[in-house]
């Protein structure tokens, strides 16, 4: 009885656990915040499912959503589950702010759910409305119309008000033009200062880079710097007597990432010019100095003359490709390479010359034009001539007689797509994935497999069979009995019961002789009966009367032969169907 | 009587199909890429989806400055033709000119998109005969066995080998790499429009969707790189 009142009790706790309405709450962690802190807002689906919601934007609040979280709690046998999206909100001015109103769905019912965040500024920031009064950053540069490949610097400054801890650890986010810059911005720090500006006291941080632009066009840089901030840790914070900015009584602090407010500058790149452009260009911008000397200048025809040209100046040094001395039939000219130089701001060029014939008295000048930013002109600076005394040669002599490698009149292509193809072969529409994968072909794949897997099962067991003697007589025993009691049958119908009666014997002896695995001598009742044991009387009483028969003067009546058939070959189906 | 009517019948059709495409060829000749893109596209609408077709229709967008639309089609060319030059090049060019690269992929995959997928079916379905065949032979004469052991392991390697190759070939199908349509597509670290945006993406970027999130959003993956993109930014190749 005590037991049955226990399992009613327990039901009607696991029942009234069961039975919790489903419910869906917004919270946030906390009403009232300071600017530069941040809240959790979460929305708890309770006993029950729900999506995130997207919330909608809410002007000087920052909403990112989180993930989702679930948990389960047991208190007295009473099951509660929820599931939590969280979101993270990031206040960028203070005031008041209604989150929502949102609908929220869940399996039973909707809810509508809103919440309520109160930001205020912070007591040591009397005049800090919004985040980018006191942390902010200006890029700017000294060029403003720079011209394509003309490398100039953009310079970034960081304003981050005094008393505002940092971890000095900044990046750029974007906010950089991604198309048109040559190679990667390389960013370093110049200089850390404070500065006055409206009577606050802010610390600054600048930055510089220099940027080459390979197309002209507009190139907008609003960079987003993001700086980390160290506020104390939120959940042990209290309002009115610690500072948001110089963290709680124990030190406990986090660090926040900021994404500082910047102005965007907007630099209109301009294309050199291509009217005026001298043949010599070879694509220097900017203001530059050229050498060039070659060595040496007494020689045998046949014999290398170096002609090394040097560029310096402010510019595209990468950009600028050799100088070209004008081909001449009087001596051959190796392609110039670049020489690795340690002078700062230098480019130097190696050509060399094989004087062709003793008849050659100079180099000619070589030309070197660029296009100047300063006076936005193109200019064009020379060196040598270069005078040369050259003996005849052997190997002079030998070349001179034969005729001078031209320069191969190589036309320059557009680089453009491939054209268009011709019309296909065939115009069958193809098989789709559709056709293909279903339930039909896969059966009609697997019936051929299958066909060989019940074609393998049969073939093998048929082999086994062929192979252990002890089966095949197995098999046979059944039939082989049959056969003989068909006899037995037979024999009756002619009237020939001693006949009948030996066929029956035989029945009996070839199943259990094929059955047992013994040879014709040693099948005895005795044996018969040990391996079917509930046949044990019925056998002995069979081959009794049939021994009987066989051996007495008397003949057995037809009636009796023909019970004993049927009672022989009950007996064998029942043996058939005994596992021994 | 029936078969010969269908075969009059599909002839129509063919001559059809061609005055399309002829007509498609004329118009980007006479640089009316946009008429040649509208029938190229009907052709394409109509089932047929030759490499040639996806190829030329994949040229006109290029040439009417539409490069998202010039490189899907050219990726599709290029799944049903993977050992043609021409598409390769105009597809790298079309990237290229984006802003975009080919995203990588794993080896495996890399070799199941060597071949066009029917060339892995026949491929399939003939190792699948020879292999049932092979089988039956072992099965009926049983002296062979020996003699067939290597032929089998080759066969069932290489059936293994050609089936992985369709099964990727369906995998595309069923979740098929997506194109970027706008520039500077944001990838954000949830599927939330307020979630923060991890990195953008330049028009023409292909990407392999790796879940979807609502129908709305995809999970995808770009080098290394995972993050979620709205469905509507995008468009199936």
């Amino acid at each position: 009885m005590n037991s049955k009142r226990t399992i009613l009790a327990l039901a009607t706790a696991l029942l009234a656990a069961t039975l919790h309405a489903a419910d869906v709450q917004m919270k946030l962690d906390r009403n009232l915040i300071s600017l530069l802190d941040r809240v959790v807002l979460s929305i708890e689906f309770i006993d029950t499912k729900g999506n995130a919601i997207e919330l909608p934007p809410v002007p000087g609040l920052d909403i990112q959503y989180q993930g989702q979280s679930s948990e389960t709690r047991i208190v007295n046998m009473q099951r509660s589950s929820k599931v939590i999206h969280r979101y993270l909100i990031t206040p960028k001015q203070t005031g008041n702010f209604t989150i929502g109103p949102i609908q929220a769905t869940y399996p039973g019912g909707t809810r509508t759910l809103q919440a309520q965040l109160q930001v205020i500024k912070s007591k040591d920031d009397p005049e800090a409305q919004q985040l980018n009064q006191l942390l902010y950053a200006e890029v700017s540069t000294p060029h403003t119309t720079p011209f394509v490949y003309e490398p100039f610097q953009i310079t970034i400054t960081l304003f981050v008000r005094d008393g505002i801890q940092t971890d000095n650890n900044l990046s750029i986010r974007g906010g950089l033009p991604e198309q048109g810059i040559d190679g990667e911005l390389e960013w370093e720090i110049i200089d850390r200062d404070r500065t006055l500006i409206n009577g606050t006291i802010f610390n600054t941080t600048t930055l510089r880079t220099t940027v080459q632009t390979v197309t002209a066009g507009t190139f907008i840089f609003e960079p987003q710097v993001q700086l980390n901030v160290i506020i104390p840790r939120q959940n042990r914070r209290t309002y009115g007597f610690t500072d948001p900015f110089f963290g709680d009584f124990f030190g406990r602090q986090e660090r926040r990432p900021i994404l500082l407010e910047c102005n965007q500058l907007a630099l209109n790149v301009q294309p050199v010019p291509t009217q005026n452009r001298p043949d010599s260009f070879t694509g220097g911008v900017g203001n530059f100095q050229f050498q060039a000397t070659a060595s040496p200048l007494q020689l045998k025809a046949g014999e290398p003359i170096t002609l090394t040209s040097r560029i310096t100046g402010i510019g595209n040094l990468d950009k600028i490709t050799p100088p070209v001395l004008s081909t001449n039939a009087a001596y051959k000219l190796y392609q110039a390479r670049r020489i690795p130089t340690d002078a700062p701001n230098t480019l130097q060029f190696e050509q060399v010359i094989i004087p062709q014939t003793a008849t050659l008295t100079q180099l000619p000048r070589l030309q070197f034009s660029y296009f100047n930013t300063q006076d936005q002109s193109f200019r064009t600076l020379t060196a040598g001539p270069f005078s040369l005394d050259i003996q005849p040669g052997e190997q002079a002599r030998i070349i001179a007689t034969q005729p001078t490698p031209s320069t191969p009149n190589v036309e320059l292509l557009e680089r453009d797509i491939i054209h268009l193809k011709p019309m296909p072969n065939a115009w069958q529409k193809p098989i789709q994935f559709q056709q293909l994968y279903t339930l039909k072909t896969a059966y009609t794949l697997l019936a051929p497999l299958l066909l060989w897997a019940l074609s393998a099962i049969l073939i093998t067991h048929y082999r086994k069979k062929q192979q252990d003697p002890i089966r095949r007589r197995r098999a046979q025993a059944l039939p082989a009995a049959h056969r003989a009691l068909k006899e037995a049958q037979r024999a009756l119908h002619k009237k020939e019961p001693a006949a009948c009666n030996q066929s029956i014997h035989q029945a009996i002896t070839l199943y259990f002789g094929h059955r047992l695995n013994l040879s014709v001598g040693t099948i005895n009742p005795a044996r018969i009966s040990q391996a079917f044991p509930k046949e044990k009387d019925t056998i002995q009483q069979l081959i009794e009367q049939i021994e009987h028969d066989q051996y007495s003067p008397e003949t057995p009546s037809v009636a009796s032969l023909k019970q004993r058939i049927k009672t022989t070959r009950h007996l064998l189906n029942r043996c058939e169907r005994t596992r021994i | 009587m029936k078969p010969l009517l269908l075969s009059v019948a599909v002839t129509l059709s063919a001559a059809a199909q061609q005055d399309l495409f002829l007509q498609a060829e004329q118009a980007y000749a006479q640089e009316q890429y946009p008429t040649a893109i509208q029938h190229y596209q009907s052709l394409l609408a109509d089932g047929f989806t030759q490499p040639e077709i996806n190829y030329n229709l994949g040229n006109a967008a290029f040439k009417a400055g539409d490069l998202p639309l010039a490189i899907k089609h050219y990726r599709r060319a290029q799944y049903d033709a993977p050992s043609d030059p021409d598409i390769d090049a105009n597809l790298r060019f079309a990237l290229e000119d984006s802003g975009a690269t080919l995203p990588e992929q794993p080896l495996l995959q890399r070799l199941a998109f060597q071949l066009p997928h029917h060339h892995w079916l026949l491929l399939t379905l003939t190792l699948y005969a020879l292999l049932l065949l092979t089988l039956f032979l072992r099965l009926f004469a049983p002296r062979l066995k020996p003699k067939t052991k290597p032929l089998l392991f080759l066969l069932l390697t290489a059936l293994l080998i050609s089936a992985y190759a369709l099964r990727t070939h369906h995998q595309r199908h069923r979740l098929p790499e997506q194109i970027v349509l706008q520039p500077d597509t944001p990838i954000h670290f949830a599927p939330l429009e307020s979630s923060t945006i991890a990195f953008s993406l330049p028009a023409g970027t292909i990407l392999q969707p790796t879940q979807t999130h609502q129908q709305a959003w995809l999970q995808i993956r770009i080098n290394d790189q995972v993050g979620w993109v709205q469905r509507n930014k995008l468009s199936s190749i």
